[in-house]
This record gives structure tokens, C-alpha cells and sequence, in this order.
């Protein structure tokens, strides 16, 4: 299979976010690639659209979604679906990428990134899922891995994330997103979970599209995926075993809440192009 | 796939020695979570079978209770992050709201929105659309009876935001239509405008409750009410920022009620009648130039031949 990994640049992006607009636009940071939220950018028009065709000219872009609800047993919503299709039509995005999860059961959302349990049936269900939403946009996605805070019990998880997401991506032909903050606090918050490095060890570094770096925080004895702090070091000594695994691949810091000056995150992401550059160093040719 | 192939005959093996109930569906899973999310309160104080306990380390960690209260734990925080970004949602988008009723009250009124109101779409933007709906009609409120209209004043706010984009509007050949004909035009409105009207100084009570205004002053709810032209102009014409500002233009009656006939694609003849009949001296003729010059009217259809 083609490695998926060549369509945003192998170096470190951010995600782009309204407070920071008007930074970006003045002074067109030295980054290689945005991410931003899909669904900001569903709306009609306004500042929103108007700041992402200035920006989408100088740098290659990432469209990440929250909202596809991949996992839901009942099927896709297509109305959402066919909102992504407009803006990847009219903004041309390297990768488009949505989470491993399910938010949304007879109508109801919750706009949250809920766990599925890992089995045959929902591995079918998100295969199938999957599968209709490449069809439908005409290019492959990315999966993303979200933190989990809870896990299902024996017999309704009996297949390991790492293995559920391989096997994803070996029957639809969909690339992985690989959030490592997340890896890092799901395997801290539950009991079942392999350890990190077994886990990276069950993926082909092929179908690795991208890797995303964030902060957590901790609630009641529970690491909380809250984007809102910087990438901690047991994070980043992941990341540099991860790219030491697989070769240089495009990662993203995110940040969403508490967000500071651009310079911070644009200095947390020259951090991660030292350890993408340092490996294409030390790659054979 | 060796590693896969390998769980998958654990799995087979397993299920045959599963002689209790079959476990839940993959949907039927999805909804007893739905449920346990939704609950006014989590009752149980035995977790369900579903729910794994969380990792042992954190448990012992923690040292309270057991595995089993600390796995319910586990489906509380989840709950309790799903009602706070729905809170957290829709004071983004109603903060003059939030401003005038103080933020214990403003949870405990999206608390009871949430319950009534799931949201009905994966795009949390998406989210609030009848607060206002919600809030003329939540009885805790009913103290505050402008407090309904100026969430529908935050809320045009929001959709004006990121509505459509529209190019100019041209209007050089309407001057070649007849005078008859002229009347019989329809009109369309710019996407990024909205109308508003309140029997209430929705208006200066939106200013008033800003979050640069550190002291609001007092406003006189007799002193009537509003009718607004809101809408969407670049922040600096031609800059190309990207960047736009509210416009609230405080409208005449009979101007408020002529444009909103326009609106609602009823012909310049039938919305002026409506205008006149508020107003006997209405400018019709100056409200059409300011408003084809503001681009507030955008486009035309009729007979353009006359």
C-alpha cells in the first residue's frame, strides 16, 4: 500500500485558531502546515472562510474533524458529510481526518469524542463507515485514536485499539492519525490498555498520515485530553520513539483551551522539527 | 493480522463459555450510554456490566472507594464534560445573556435547554439556536421579560457572522424600468443582515451589558422599543483582513416593516403599502437609495422591460 504520509509536508504544522488570525495573517509565520476544525468552517461565509482562502495560500492545510461520528452503530449523518465535501472541495487539503469514536445515537449528539467498545461488530460498523465516507469525498481519510477515560468490559472490548486501528486501515485503505497525547492518557486512565510502545509496534509506519501533540491535565484521577497546556515530556520522549519507529511524519500541535501567544506554539512545533529533521538526518537517503 | 486472527479464536472461545444474558449490541450499547449521560442524576450506585473499572494504578492512587464507584466515576466525568461544553457553547454565543442573568443562573437555565433540547448536530456551532425560544418561555426567567430578546438579538449576531459572502449588488439598469413595472419589483436582502424588533431597548441594553462596560448604567424599559438593522461590514474597507464589524442600526417603524416585507419577497408596491400605513409620510424614496447604496438590498426580479 502507498504510503499516506507524503501529502502534507514531513515537518511540524499547528492548528489554526481564531484568536491567532490576525497574527497569522500579518506576519506568515515560517510553519509548515495549518490544521484546522472542519466544522469552523461550515458556515456560509464571514471571517472564518475569508481568512482560510488568504492563509491557504501560503501554506499546505490539514482538515480535521470532530463531528463525522464515524463509530455511530446507526450510520453516518450525510447532511454533516456532505458539509466536509464543500470545504474540501473548496479548500484542496492535503489530509482530512476524523476520530475513532461515536457521538450521536437516534438523533441525539453530544458533540463529544465517545469510546467505542473494540469488537467484530464494531469493527465492521467502523469499517463500513469509513469506507462510505472515502467514497463519498473521493480521497482516503485519517483516523485518529481519541483519549479514553472509560473502556468497555469482557466480552464487549476484545480487540486492542492498536490492532482495531490497523486492521481499519488495512480494510478501507484509510490512513491513522496518531495522537500520542492521547495514546499517553488513555494508557494511563485504564487498567486494559497495552503499554505505548507495544501499541506503536502493532501499526505499519506506512499508514501513519500524521501525528498530533498536545497538552493534558488531570481531574479526579483521570488524565484529561484538554489541549490546553504544553506537550509534557513523557509525551515527547513518545514522540521521539515514535519517529525513531516509523520515520519523519507531519505533526500537529494542538491547542484549544487557554491558548497563548502564537510564538508558544510555533516554539512547542520547532521542538518536533528538531526531532523530524534530526531523523531525515539519520535516514539513508 | 496474525495478532487479530489470534483474539479473534480467544473471542469465539470466550463467547462459547458466555453462558449469562448476550451482551448488548453494538446500538443497543450506544443508547445505555446515551442514557446514562442524559440522566438528571447518576442513581446507580452499582456500575453497569459494560463498564470496565479504570486502571488499577489510578484506583489504588486515589485510594477511595472501589473499582466499581471509581468506574462510574469514569461515565460521570464524561457526562459532566458533555453539559460543560454545551454551557460553554452557548456563552460563547449569548454573553450578554449570561452577563444579565450572572453565571450561576445562566448554568442552571442551559442545564434545563440541554435536557429539552438535545443538540441535533455533529457541529457544536450548530448548538443553541433556540435559546431564545427556550428562554421566553423558562419561567425562572420571566422576571427579565427582554431577556428572550436580546438572546435573539446574540443570536443574529452569531449567524450574521458566518453567513454568506455576497459581491456588490449593480443596480445600473434599474433605472430603466418603468415606473409601473418599478413597483412590482421584488427584492432580496443581503445574507449577512438580520431584522429584529422588540418592544424592549434590546439595544441599549446590549451595549449597556458589553464586557468592556464595567458598570452598566440604569436603562429605562418604558422608554420603548427597538428596531434593528444588524448586519455584517468589513472592518476596513478593501483591507482584505478578513476581520469584519457589527453594524446595529436602530430602524424607524415603518422602515423596519417595509424591509421585512422585502424580506419576505412581497413586492415594492405591497411593502410600501404596509410601510404607509404605519406612517403616512414615509421616505420611500430615500429608504430605497440609502438601502440599494448600503447594499442592504442586493439583487431584483421582475419585469425589468416595463
Amino acid at each position: 500500500m502507498a504510503a499516506v504520509n507524503s501529502c502534507l509536508p514531513l515537518r511540524a504544522g499547528i492548528g489554526l485558531r481564531a484568536a491567532h488570525y490576525q497574527t497569522m495573517l500579518e506576519t506568515l509565520p515560517d510553519i509548515a502546515w495549518l490544521e484546522i476544525y472542519g466544522e469552523n468552517y461550515f458556515g456560509a461565509g464571514g471571517q472564518p472562510q475569508a481568512v482560510l482562502r488568504q492563509l491557504r495560500a501560503h501554506y499546505p492545510l490539514s482538515i480535521h474533524c470532530v463531528g463525522l461520528s464515524l463509530g455511530s452503530a446507526q450510520g453516518l449523518d450525510r447532511a454533516h458529510l456532505a458539509k466536509l465535501k464543500t470545504l474540501v472541495e473548496r479548500f484542496a487539503p492535503a489530509q482530512v481526518s476524523d476520530h475513532l469514536s461515536w457521538g450521536a445515537v437516534d438523533g441525539r449528539h453530544f458533540n463529544e469524542l465517545l469510546p467505542l467498545p473494540y469488537n467484530e461488530e464494531s469493527l465492521a460498523l467502523v469499517c463500513r463507515n469509513v469506507a462510505i465516507s472515502q467514497d463519498y469525498l473521493g480521497r482516503r481519510i485519517l483516523l485518529e485514536n481519541i483519549a479514553r477515560y472509560l473502556s468497555y468490559s469482557d466480552p464487549y472490548s476484545t480487540i486492542p485499539e492498536s490492532v482495531f486501528l490497523a486492521e481499519v486501515a488495512r480494510r478501507t485503505g484509510c490512513g491513522i492519525l496518531l495522537d500520542l497525547n492521547n495514546l499517553y492518557v488513555t494508557s494511563r486512565n485504564l487498567a486494559a490498555e497495552a503499554d505505548p510502545l507495544s501499541y506503536l509496534n502493532d501499526l505499519e509506519a506506512s499508514s501513519i498520515g500524521e501525528i498530533h501533540l498536545a497538552g493534558f491535565e488531570e481531574e479526579a484521577s483521570c488524565l484529561i485530553d484538554t489541549h490546553s497546556r504544553p506537550v509534557s515530556p513523557a509525551v515527547w520522549a513518545l514522540y521521539a520513539q515514535s519517529i525513531a519507529l516509523f520515520g519523519p511524519v507531519p505533526t500537529l500541535i494542538e491547542w484549544d483551551k487557554d491558548i497563548p501567544a502564537l510564538s508558544v506554539l510555533l516554539n512547542e512545533a520547532r521542538r518536533a522539527d528538531q526531532i523530524l529533521l534530526a531523523a531525515a538526518q539519520a535516514a539513508p537517503g | 493480522m496474525a495478532k487479530l486472527d489470534k483474539i479473534r479464536r480467544q473471542e469465539i472461545s470466550h463467547t462459547g463459555q458466555h453462558d449469562g444474558a448476550s451482551p448488548l449490541s453494538l446500538l443497543a450499547l450506544q443508547r445505555a450510554v446515551a442514557e446514562a449521560l442524559s440522566a438528571e442524576r447518576m442513581f446507580a450506585t452499582t456500575a453497569p456490566d459494560w463498564l470496565a473499572p479504570p486502571a488499577l494504578a489510578q484506583c489504588q492512587e486515589a485510594k477511595e472507594g472501589s473499582a466499581e464507584t471509581d468506574s462510574l466515576s469514569r461515565l460521570i466525568l464524561y457526562r459532566k464534560h458533555f453539559l460543560a461544553n454545551f454551557r460553554q457553547a452557548l456563552a460563547a454565543d449569548y454573553p450578554v445573556v449570561e452577563r444579565l442573568v450572572g453565571a450561576e443562573f445562566f448554568s442552571f437555565a442551559a442545564h434545563n435547554f440541554t435536557r429539552q433540547t438535545p443538540a441535533q448536530s455533529g457541529n457544536l456551532n450548530d448548538y443553541g439556536a433556540s435559546f431564545a425560544a427556550f428562554l421566553a418561555c423558562f419561567a425562572p426567567a420571566k422576571g427579565l421579560p427582554y431577556l428572550a430578546d436580546v438572546a435573539r438579538l446574540e443570536r443574529a449576531i452569531v449567524d450574521i457572522a458566518l453567513a454568506a459572502d455576497a459581491p456588490p449588488n449593480d443596480f445600473s439598469c434599474l433605472h430603466q424600468v418603468s415606473p409601473e413595472a418599478f413597483m412590482q419589483l421584488r427584492f432580496t436582502l443581503h445574507p449577512a443582515l438580520r431584522l429584529i424588533r422588540s418592544p424592549y431597548p434590546i439595544r441599549r441594553i446590549w451595549q449597556a451589558n458589553q464586557a468592556s462596560v464595567l458598570i452598566p448604567p440604569v436603562i429605562d424599559l418604558s422608554a420603548g422599543g427597538d428596531c434593528l438593522l444588524l448586519r455584517r461590514q468589513p472592518s476596513v474597507p478593501g483591507s482584505g483582513q478578513g476581520a469584519y464589524r457589527l453594524e446595529l442600526i436602530a430602524l424607524e417603524v415603518a422602515e423596519y416593516v417595509w424591509l421585512n416585507a422585502l424580506g419576505e419577497g412581497k413586492t415594492l408596491d405591497a411593502a410600501s403599502a404596509e410601510a404607509f400605513s404605519i406612517e403616512a409620510s414615509f421616505a420611500l424614496e430615500k429608504c430605497l437609495q440609502v438601502h440599494l447604496a448600503a447594499q442592504t438590498l442586493l439583487n431584483f426580479s421582475g419585469d425589468t422591460e416595463g
